[in-house]
């Protein structure tokens, strides 16, 4: 690496800064006794120089490793689904369908309106910020309207707007539980991993998807009051 | 989603002894940060565990294991990764980041190392170039950080972070702007 120029300083220091709230937990971290997974991991890991061979998995495929008997099952699934090529399950206002395919360990849905020939830019929506929140970053193109909220205990809300037609998402079918609900009278599909939680629903000209680790009643929130602008 | 297999290379016993004081000293203190974000601890060693595939092919920009700088980076990565993996979805190129912008983008991102970019900012004082990164929003400092000071790729920060590399590319260029501006030069 060549000397660093002054930006590169500049964001180490920044870096270095940032980093000083973690301070407390430096000195006292978590009691905790890693896992067995854990450990095998770390050893792959340490082990990697004396066995150049050892190809490290992240989390992702060790999950994948763990599950195989479930996977087949999944795989059995998809072959079926396959056989349909795509269900569409969903239609909570006119002319807006969500087209789901699955797929091993995902679901993409795309949302599709018949007939759309409105070809004129998207109009940002902007939702409520829910208090003790404030906006991190925003940006808005011609098909597509994202907000980052973050508030101070590293809670974060993603919020994104999207074209009625083409447009798509991934939720993971394999570690979170999905299901459909119902907010300010329209069907929102609801997708929970953890303390993570996301949202995807349309008010008949837009598609919104919102996600992030704030509770699910502040999600709630946001979408009423996106579906009251309506 | 991050990708499903990574083979990264430990090449010496130098650096397989400096990753094993990496786990020594920081794995606890990356457990605790990320258990603040997942609230769930095998979630929370899936992302420190993480954190150290990021790292392996990055430990030469790694001087020494205990010192402040080390600390800061390992706590930026885990940061961002637990963010990921909290916001995780896949990006589809027909709504994100296949336009003309983009690749315009990709073609006048300069090579973080070479000598020629961002040296204007050795025109100015350290101490007033960080004070206009202390201005960018975290997630562009994040972007930044890892990609001019730590040397990371569009496509590891965009599996870091969980995003498209057009995502990345974009705030990599609205991050200089930005720093630019406020150090007063007009481009």
């Amino acid at each position: 690496m060549s000397e660093m120029n002054n930006l590169q300083k500049a964001l180490l220091i920044v870096e270095e800064e940032r980093s000083h709230k973690y301070d407390d937990l430096y000195d006292n971290p978590e009691m905790h006794e890693f896992s067995q997974k854990y450990l095998v991991r770390r050893r792959e890991i340490i082990s990697m120089y004396k066995d150049p061979q050892v190809v490290i998995a992240t989390s992702m495929s060790t999950y994948r490793r763990t599950h195989k008997i479930r996977l087949r099952t999944i795989l059995v699934a998809a072959l079926i689904m396959l056989l349909a090529t795509a269900s569409v399950i969903a239609i909570t206002k006119p002319h807006i369908y969500y087209v789901i395919k699955e797929k091993i360990g995902n679901w993409t849905i795309t949302f599709t309106q018949e007939d759309n020939t409105d070809e004129s830019a998207l109009t940002p929506v902007w939702p409520q910020i829910p208090e003790g929140f404030s906006v991190t970053e925003n940006e808005a193109t011609e098909s597509h309207f994202y907000i980052s909220m973050e508030d101070n205990d590293n809670h974060i809300i993603i919020f994104e707007q999207l074209p009625p037609d083409g447009a798509s998402v991934n939720i993971d079918s394999e570690r979170n539980e999905n299901t459909i609900g119902i907010i300010n009278e329209t069907e929102v599909i609801i997708s929970r991993e953890g303390n993570a939680i996301m949202m995807i629903f349309n008010d008949g000209k837009y598609a919104y998807h919102i996600r992030g680790n704030a509770s699910e009643k502040i999600l709630r929130e946001i979408a009423d009051d996106i579906l009251n602008k309506q | 989603m991050l990708p499903v297999w990574l083979a990264q290379a430990i090449e010496t016993e130098e650096e397989r002894s400096k990753m094993e004081q990496l786990y020594d000293e920081y794995e606890r203190l990356l457990y605790s940060i990320a258990f603040r974000y997942m609230h769930d601890s095998y979630r929370a060693e899936d992302a420190v565990h993480d954190t150290f595939v990021k790292i392996i092919d990055h430990l030469d920009s790694i001087s020494e294991v205990k010192c402040p700088q080390t600390r800061a980076f390992l706590v930026n990565i885990v940061g961002n990764i637990c963010l990921n993996m909290l916001t995780r979805k896949s990006y589809t190129a027909e709504v994100y980041g296949s336009d003309e912008d983009d690749r315009l983008i990709v073609e006048t991102l300069p090579d973080p190392y070479s000598n020629t970019a961002d040296m204007y900012s050795n025109k100015y004082e350290v101490s007033l170039v960080t004070d206009a990164i202390r201005q960018l929003p975290e997630i562009l400092q994040d972007t930044m950080i890892l990609y001019a000071a730590h040397g990371y790729t569009t496509k590891e920060i965009a599996e870091i972070q969980g995003c498209s590399t057009e995502t990345i590319k974009k705030r990599i260029q609205r991050g200089r702007e930005k720093i630019r501006k406020m150090l007063g030069e007009d481009k």
